[in-house]
């Protein structure tokens, strides 16, 4: 096996929690989060030449897997079904994580697609800044899209950790 | 809660995921053979269009 392939599967293999962690944001059923995996592979693949090391390889990684994902989504309108925000997950993010891992996964999937995109950067710990280059979109737009999300993720959290004590 | 006590959440959900181990050869066959990929894709369509048309077929029938 070439040196080549070697190294971008170990690359793969270091970073696939990010990757399947996306996929899962993305998309609820598993036939689907599977597809979006392999594309996902594909694209990163066919990218690896260009690739130069001037970004971090988990910027490389955030930034081909999201524009694969959304090119995936622009052309495949019937996976924009989302699950209600009330039903988790039966899969192996509910059944070992605790509270806020659930939490976390059930908001996030209630959001838009770019959004999803702006929460996990800034859980990634990406700025403002770095988010705006990887979404290609303009620091300003991220920046009032962040601040709009936070107070309304902060209150949905907030409302969700209250129902989940109560229950 | 602030949005940044849920960074470790994240990292945990990641972690998660990473769980679920990647065989080279899974690797490989994607980026050698994608046209293995979208075949299994396209069957898995056909399987469904089939399913659907023998429900509707059997849920029309009483």
């Amino acid at each position: 096996m070439k040196f080549e392939k070697r190294h971008f599967i170990q690359i793969i293999n270091n970073n696939q929690g990010t990757i399947r962690s996306l996929c899962k944001v993305y998309y609820a059923n598993g036939e689907d989060q599977k597809d979006a995996f392999q594309d996902i592979i594909l694209q990163l693949w066919k990218s690896f030449d260009t690739f130069r090391g001037e970004s971090e390889i988990s910027t490389w990684i955030y930034r081909v897997s999201l524009n694969t994902i959304f090119t995936k989504k622009r052309g495949d309108k019937k996976s924009i079904s989302i699950e209600p925000l009330d039903i988790p997950h039966q899969d192996v993010c509910t059944a070992k994580a605790d509270d806020n891992v659930e939490l976390l996964y059930i908001i996030i999937q209630s959001l838009k697609d770019i959004d999803k995109a702006i929460i996990v950067l800034y859980l990634e710990g990406y700025r403002n800044k770095e988010i705006a280059e990887i979404l290609k979109m303009s620091q300003t737009n991220v920046a009032t899209r962040f601040n709009r999300l936070k107070s309304q993720l902060t209150k949905k959290f907030n409302n969700k950790s209250h129902a989940t004590k109560r229950s | 809660m602030p949005l940044n006590d849920l960074k470790p959440a994240w990292k945990q959900l990641k972690l998660l995921n990473a769980m679920q181990h990647i065989e080279s050869k899974e690797i490989l066959s994607i980026i050698e053979n994608p046209e293995n990929t979208n075949k299994t894709k396209l069957q898995r369509v056909l399987l469904n269009i089939i399913m659907f048309i023998v429900i509707t077929i059997f849920c029309q029938g009483g």
